[in-house]
């Protein structure tokens, strides 16, 4: 049987493809697997790749939870929050680094980077002593806040790229139209913008909604909290972890991720694509 | 796709949900309102602890508090529940971010960082003398910094002896006679161990021992550095861990139990009492909470308790049963604005009340002499077991506000004995400095 050189090469591709599946793939199969199973079973040795007895009993007692729905609703809210405020943030930002030629712009486009490289639990103390002398502890603003700030950088850059490749002819034509800057900006610029503008909107969810520190930190009433330090709170105790309980509240977690990136997830390829092709 | 219906519902949900946001949730008055507040106002305290939201504790806290806020009307207790995990680190956060609660929960791991931190307060001042005197004398040594109370030993938690009658039964051992000795101990789970597998077929190990990178493995070989007679720190607070062959001896112990299988290497507690519950291990040393634990982890209920006993740790060197308990305490923190309010929370939390009502819901003792001998706290022999424990328990030597680094650094001794094979001194040799350097003064 003979192989021509482009199968030997496509039939590699495809392998290396399957590994990568696999690998990216295991940690949801078994979390899924894990929240089907009960916690006896799940300490059995080996374990199981499989559920042998169907146990819904963990996805029953998570969805029956009022913490649980709360927790939920909460962290929508911080999410679609930071969502809304990181979009409109970084659209202004973003042209006007893109669109207006200013001193120390460079620098300014570093510091704003630079936020990100510090970890966040490093500025911790100082960020909670701050959000505690603006009266912002417990509440949701503290969180969309920190969210925000989280994302922003990336957000403006990926905006400032986006904004750098529409023609600058069509804003000067609306300008001379008589069009002021901000009407330009809503009228002739967004339109165009709406992959880049969803690829900032999904970004920023996906980081709120996955918020760890700041939820854990800046709020502790119990009603504020979000899902994943919520979900630490109910569910891996001081003495005993319930697993299997804590893997379905993880899987209804992601749920509302995994609907979001289905429906938008063309947005943002085209938009962290874009200006990936010198034109 | 047509994308403006989404593009409208989106923004429609997020103006939405910032208009929620905007509302912040301040219903409740911060601590300086409070005390500005006039003299017959309610007072808020904040109780920062964990064991209001697990759900194998909730109840019982709910019932403490509801009963605590009737007999004290103008004292209303907020919770401000944080994971365990995370739960040193939040509080010394939200300590040193001016906003401490002003009575917190804690153990003999965390007290230590809280009282080098100075975030708390001694309680010789605030709690009265007669309960300071109550507290049983191990206690009382794990709570005392510089020669000042600093935190109220709360429930503590010793270390028994569990077995699994019916691996003892399949052992052909009787399973109404546990071990009294380390050598007893040793003969049977090797007897447990050769059963290989389970009535479900996942593999029998004899007994678990903790031999996973953390504090509480750390804590386990302190455990048997005792019972091989020797010691962490001495009276001075010197570490003394290298000295002797206490400590040789416990590494080579936990090397022959990861040679001949009767140990699962690299599991933590939590793995290891989810493996007593579901039937693979002979003996587990663990406190005074596995009941609860095991019923629940098992999937079997108040059932599971016919296949078990618990008895005393086996004694080894010294002669007698020695083990370590773990304690829950309670601390007032330095800034509380209402430190007097915080002192009557905390001493009727320890009080005979309390106490009966969380032990009638979770089986917790008591940490004061006088409590831990009524008869409301031993009313079955599981109580008493743990009770008799306690008399040979040995408190954590926490005086160090590093002792919980040690303990971590500590357990690198437990992994590299069971999962290399290079000879135990110089793993001491390779390790013990890093300890060392954790207690130079």
């Amino acid at each position: 049987m003979k192989f021509n050189k482009k199968t030997v090469v496509q039939s590699f591709k495809y392998g290396l493809l399957f590994i990568l599946f696999v690998l990216f793939m295991f940690p949801v199969y078994w979390i899924i697997n894990v929240s089907l199973q009960n916690n006896a079973a799940l300490f059995q040795f080996p374990p199981h790749w499989a559920p042998q007895n169907l146990f819904i009993e963990s996805y029953r007692m998570v969805l029956a939870s009022e913490e649980f729905l709360m927790f939920y609703k909460n962290t929508f809210i911080v999410a679609a929050g930071s969502t809304l405020l990181s979009v409109l943030v970084s659209i202004l930002a973003g042209y006007g680094f893109s669109k207006f030629r200013f001193p120390s712009m460079g620098i300014l486009l570093v510091l704003f980077l630079s936020t990100q490289m510090f970890p966040a639990v490093t500025l911790l103390i100082g960020l909670y002593t701050l959000y505690g002398s603006l009266g912002l502890l417990n509440t949701y603003a503290a969180l969309i806040l920190a969210s925000t700030t989280t994302a922003l950088p990336f957000c403006i850059m990926l905006m400032k790229t986006f904004f750098d490749h529409i023609s600058k002819e069509l804003g000067e034509a609306a300008e001379m139209d008589g069009a002021t800057q901000l009407g330009t900006l809503i009228r002739v610029i967004l339109p165009l913008s709406k992959p880049g503008i969803m690829a900032v909107s999904i970004y920023t969810f996906l980081v709120a909604w996955d918020d760890f520190l700041f939820g854990l930190t800046l709020v502790s009433d119990l009603d504020m909290r979000t899902l994943s330090p919520g979900l630490s709170l109910k569910f891996l105790g001081e003495f005993s972890y319930n697993w299997s309980a804590a893997a379905a509240a993880a899987v209804i977690a992601t749920v509302p991720l995994l609907v979001v990136f289905l429906f938008l997830q063309r947005f943002m390829v085209a938009g962290l694509s874009a200006g990936s092709v010198k034109e | 796709m047509n994308t403006k219906p989404w593009a409208i519902g989106l923004i429609t949900v997020m103006l939405g949900a910032s208009l929620t946001a905007c509302t912040t949730k301040k219903d409740t008055p911060s601590a300086q309102e409070v005390s500005s507040t006039p003299k017959d106002a309610k007072i808020e305290l904040n109780f920062a602890n964990w064991i209001s939201t697990e759900d194998a504790t909730k109840p019982a806290y709910e019932k403490l508090i509801a009963e605590f806020e009737k007999t004290h009307p103008k004292i209303k207790i907020k919770s401000v529940g944080i994971p365990f995990a995370q739960y040193k680190d939040q509080v010394l956060v939200s300590s040193k971010g001016g906003n401490a609660p002003d009575v917190l929960m804690s153990n003999q791991g965390f007290t230590p960082a809280f009282v080098g931190a100075n975030v708390v307060s001694p309680l010789e001042k605030l709690i009265s003398a007669d309960i300071l005197r109550d507290i049983v004398p191990a206690s009382k040594n794990g709570v005392t910094f510089n020669g000042a109370v600093y935190a109220l030993p709360w429930t503590p938690h010793p270390n028994a002896l569990f077995w699994n009658k019916t691996l003892f039964q399949k052992a052909g051992l009787d399973p109404n006679t546990p071990p009294k000795t380390w050598q007893e101990l040793l003969l049977d789970a090797q007897k447990i161990t050769a059963l290989k597998s389970n009535a479900s077929g996942s593999p029998v190990y004899g007994l678990g021992e903790a031999t996973k990178t953390g504090s509480y493995t750390g804590q386990m070989l302190y455990r048997l550095v005792l019972s091989n007679g020797g010691k962490l720190v001495d009276d001075q607070g010197t570490l003394v861990l290298g000295e002797g062959t206490a400590l040789t001896d416990s590494l080579n112990y936990l090397r022959q139990l990861s040679v001949q299988k009767i140990t699962p290497v690299g599991a933590e507690i939590k793995d290891l009492r989810g493996m007593f519950a579901n039937g693979s291990l002979g003996f587990l040393i663990d406190g005074d909470f596995g009941r609860n634990n095991f019923r629940t982890m098992s999937g079997k209920g108040e059932a599971f308790d016919k296949e078990w006993g618990v008895t005393v740790v086996p004694v080894n060197k010294t002669g007698r049963s020695e083990t370590v308990f773990t304690e829950h305490q309670l601390l007032i923190a330095k800034d509380s604005k209402h430190a007097d309010a915080a002192a009557e929370f905390v001493s009727y939390l320890v009080s005979k009340d309390a106490l009966t009502i969380y032990h009638q819901f979770n089986g917790v003792l008591s940490s004061l002499t006088s409590v831990s001998a009524l008869p409301e706290l031993n009313e079955d022999d599981y109580a008493k077991v743990f009770n008799e424990q306690m008399k040979t328990a040995s408190a954590f030597p926490t005086a160090n506000p590093k002792f919980d680094n040690a303990m971590k650094e500590a357990s690198n001794l437990s992994v590299l004995a069971t999962t290399t094979n290079e000879d135990i001194p110089s793993i001491i040799a390779k390790v013990l400095p890093k300890i060392q350097a954790l207690y130079q003064k």
